[in-house]
């Protein structure tokens, strides 16, 4: 249902509408280093489309990199949109305009690639959203040559199965490079005259470049995939596995130092410098500390030079040193003590800290002087669960790091846990009480008057870690769990807070699923679902008939333990952690036995590097330094 | 030094808010690497001031803000350093030293005039309307708010109220000037006088809603609305 002819939209017609939704600056454009190439110039027109609120999506740093990326191709112009917030879905469709990028006010359709950065799984409805806004069929196969090409990266395309029907190519991986080999393919194409489907196979032979249509999916009677095989057409077929691109060396990648600055202020409104990409923890449940590996670091002296150059170019007052677990850099503590003696006078901060004395000594060397609040993610309450989970910190150690953070002059503490984790029993439940009050008590010791929050979220298994064989708990469960833990978190000084156990069910039926779900997708598109992360607004009965309708069962691909032997939707495409390491890590889990970080230390033996040709590439000991 | 930097609230960025012009304008003097003196205490902040809100939507081409710098700079460099780092349709139109013990900006704006360009409306509706607006003693609107619910009296704000003749360009900034004016028939022009009192004052945008007592209904998020002067205090 394609709307072609839909009215360009003037300035003049736009300022009269505007005043009628919620912040329509989100809508406007012309931020602090936008790049508005000429269009006329550009061979090719790409637009960057993020599935969420402007706000989310403006700072978003992946999109960042890439936006500088891709503009910096010659003759190559890269523009931007966000998924309108619905009051401007609304006056979109009541004046008939199609959805724009901001810095030409050009309609989705008439640019060549349209590129969607996925985080979560619950931004899919609006994908599907910005694409009919767009002026875009909404699946691939209603594509032709006039059509853009649909692209889709981030996290969540290692395991977007049930968006399969709706985009053209995934990227799985680091994107810098990645996102200029498919320019190159589409131009090549393009030269060509050639029909689509030969773009498709051409894009499919780069490395790191799944097309879901040249793959058949077979299934077994009990429902469960028997079979993922690339189609054979006419002798041609895609690869069998698509392997996640990986950049060797982040010292050398492209990184923005003049970074687009959106005018109202976005949720991260603070300069941001990459210190690391990939953790190695090895967190069980931590898809990000999976699909990122191996640890890549950035020398300290380019870090600083970056921070400074954007702090200068930027005019923010606050620097973050961004990574999934910043206190792990090598040179964690010159380099904070480094940058605090910058000229421009700004903060430096660390967005995820680690449970121990060390990271709360971080911590208090960046607060100068604002003692407000730490927050720490123990993520379970007994040893045995964060043994479980191989979170490998003890009692002791959050002990110790609460009560370094009490003699530090912090009152707020805010913990971290998830609750529905494999093996877990009520004990370990009340355990995330008894930790909670026993940090309380620490802190009445020390003469302190701690408040302490109880943050708790529902565990949902994902793709490409040791637990997406797990079941997530029904939402009963989880919340009678919530209660049992309500029940001992009583008390001045402690606050509870939980997730959404709907939101946790919807997450979990997306975040492993198969493309049969794209029909679930387009019924909960047509009535209306959207922002479905977005907890004020989420309709439960709309979900429930959604599901009902399209004959999905959400105890399938929610609440089911798979077998060991299960071949999952997601099995042809390759993270580099080899799947029998995931099961071996399962069952260390099971045995409660841990698994030590490679940082630094010894090869666990995940498969990434020998499999990808890359290796640990730490700042200071690099090869021939 | 305090100076005090007149400059445009453009076309193009009407729709930032008051809280968003104060972050973009304290960012673009960072960047110009004006020295500017920090408040004490726990976080200090610059110490600048804004004068006037303009709230979402409504663009200014006489806007101005005060800041306090540590060392004296010459006007010019001021002047070149900030426009470098403006973000697009953001203009200085001039910058003042302001001597030293004066009252403070906001408390010594007076009144602020207000073009407004309707659609839809027809010149003479527009125009008895307001007469019947200001020949009331009393004009209440209840002003929502997301937290409160509060009765204005608009009528005491308002100085001037008039319509103006569609042939004929209105001398205005490029910037701010609405494009073929005066061709649309249903197109109005107006202009408007607010006064402030100690700080506080009305929106236009809330007369044109109360306008319907009169009975002219027409939907006040359409017009568009420029701030044209802020008038101050003579000394
Ligand atoms: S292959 Fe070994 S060194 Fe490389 S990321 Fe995996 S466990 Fe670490």
């Amino acid at each position: 249902m394609l709307r072609v002819n839909r009215e360009e939209i003037t300035w003049e017609d736009l300022r009269r509408e505007l005043g009628k939704v919620e912040k329509p600056a989100r809508y406007t454009g012309g931020e602090i280093n936008a790049i508005r190439k000429d269009p006329e110039k550009a061979d090719v027109r790409f637009a960057l489309a993020f599935p969420d609120v402007y706000e989310v999506g403006a700072s978003h740093l992946g999109s960042q990199i890439l936006y500088y990326v891709i503009n910096s191709m010659d003759r190559v112009a890269c523009e931007r949109t966000y998924a309108p917030w619905k009051d401007m879905e609304e006056l979109l469709r009541r004046k008939n305009w199609p959805l724009y990028t901001l810095e030409s006010r050009a309609p989705l359709y008439a640019f060549d690639i349209v590129g969607f950065s996925l985080q979560y799984e619950l931004t899919y409805t609006n994908v599907l959203a910005m694409l009919e806004l767009g002026g875009i069929p909404l699946r691939s196969k209603d594509r032709d040559e006039s059509h853009p090409l649909v692209i889709a990266g981030g996290p969540v395309a290692l395991s977007a199965e049930p968006l399969a029907d709706f985009i053209d190519a995934f990227a799985l991986g680091d994107g810098e490079e990645v996102v200029g080999d498919i320019i190159s393919v589409y131009k090549d194409w393009r030269v060509s005259g050639k029909p689509r489907s030969f773009l498709l196979r051409e894009l499919s032979q780069i490395p790191g470049v799944y097309v879901p249509s040249l793959y058949e999916v077979f299934y077994n009677p009990d429902n469960t995939v028997s079979r993922i095989s690339p189609r054979n057409l006419d002798g041609f077929s895609a690869p069998e596995r698509v392997h996640r691109r990986v950049l060797k060396s982040l010292e050398s990648a492209p990184y923005p130092t003049k970074p687009l600055i959106p005018l109202i202020p976005p949720i991260h409104d603070r300069a941001v410098v990459e210190i690391f990409r990939g953790c190695t923890q090895g967190c069980r449940f931590c898809q990000a500390g999976m699909i990122y590996r191996p640890v890549r670091e950035r020398e300290p002296e380019t870090i600083e030079k970056m921070a400074l150059e954007i702090l200068e170019r930027s005019g923010f007052n606050e620097v973050s040193l961004v990574s999934l677990s910043s206190a792990d850099y090598t040179y964690i503590k010159d380099l904070v003590s480094n940058l605090l003696k910058n000229p421009c006078g700004a903060k430096v901060s660390l967005p995820s800290l680690r449970v121990d004395s060390f990271s709360v000594g971080l911590a208090e060397m960046l607060g100068g002087g604002t003692k407000s609040g730490l927050t720490l993610a123990p993520e379970a309450g007994s040893q045995r669960m964060r043994d479980i989970i191989n979170k490998r910190v003890t009692e002791e150690d959050i002990l110790a790091a609460a009560e370094s953070a009490f003699s530090a002059g912090y009152s707020h503490i805010k913990l971290y846990f998830m609750i529905g984790l494999p093996g877990e029993t009520d004990e370990d439940v009340v355990a995330i009480g008894k930790l909670a009050q026993e940090i309380r008590r620490l802190g009445r010791n020390m003469g302190k008057r701690p408040s302490i929050v109880v943050s708790v979220s529902g565990f949902v298994p994902k793709a490409h870690t040791p637990f997406q064989w797990e079941p997530c708990l029904r939402p009963e469960e989880i919340m009678r769990r919530q209660r049992l833990l309500g029940s001992v978190l009583r008390g001045p000084g402690l606050e509870y807070r939980y997730h959404d156990v709907r939101l946790t069910r919807l997450e979990a039926v997306f975040s492993r699923g198969d493309r049969r779900l794209a029909s679930a997708l387009e019924l909960a598109f047509k009535k209306g679902r959207r922002f479905d992360a977005w907890t004020d607004d989420y309709k439960q009965e709309e979900w429930d008939a959604v599901f009902e309708e399209s004959g999905v069962d959400v105890d399938f691909y929610a609440h089911r333990e798979r077998s060991e032997n299960e071949v999952f939707p997601w099995d042809h495409l390759s993270s580099g952690v080899r799947k029998s390491y995931l099961l071996r890590e399962r069952r260390l889990a099971m045995q409660e036995a841990k698994t030590p970080d490679c940082r630094g230390a010894d090869c666990t033996g995940c498969g990434v590097c020998p499999d990808l040709g890359v290796k640990v590439d730490l700042a200071g000991r690099r090869d021939g330094q | 030094m305090i100076v005090r930097v007149i400059y445009e609230k453009g076309d193009k960025v009407r729709f930032l808010g008051h809280l968003d012009i104060v972050r973009v304008v304290q960012m673009s003097v960072a960047r110009a690497g004006w020295p500017v003196k920090m408040s004490e205490g726990f976080s200090p902040k610059p110490r600048m001031d804004f004068g006037s809100p303009l709230p979402v939507g409504v663009a200014g081409y006489e806007e101005m803000f005060e800041v306090v710098l540590t060392e004296a700079r010459p006007l010019d460099w001021l002047a070149r350093t900030l426009s470098a780092q403006f973000p697009s349709d953001f203009r200085i139109r001039e910058i003042l030293p302001v001597p030293p013990g004066r009252e403070s900006l906001s408390e010594s704006i007076v009144a602020s005039v207000y073009d407004l360009d309707l659609k839809g409306v027809e010149a003479s509706a527009l125009s008895r309307a307001f007469d019947a607006f200001m020949a009331d003693e009393s004009v209440l609107l209840e002003i929502t708010r997301p937290k409160e619910t509060r009765q204005v009296d608009l009528r005491p704000f308002v100085l001037e109220a008039l319509v103006l003749p569609s042939t004929g360009e209105i001398d205005r900034p490029a910037a701010c000037s609405p494009a073929h004016a005066g061709q649309d028939n249903t197109r109005v022009l107006a202009s408007m006088t607010v006064r402030h009192d100690r700080g506080r004052t009305i929106r236009p945008q809330w007369v044109l809603s109360s306008l319907d007592r009169y009975g002219l209904v027409l939907d006040a998020r359409e017009t568009i609305i420029d701030r044209r002067k802020i008038l101050l205090e003579q000394h």
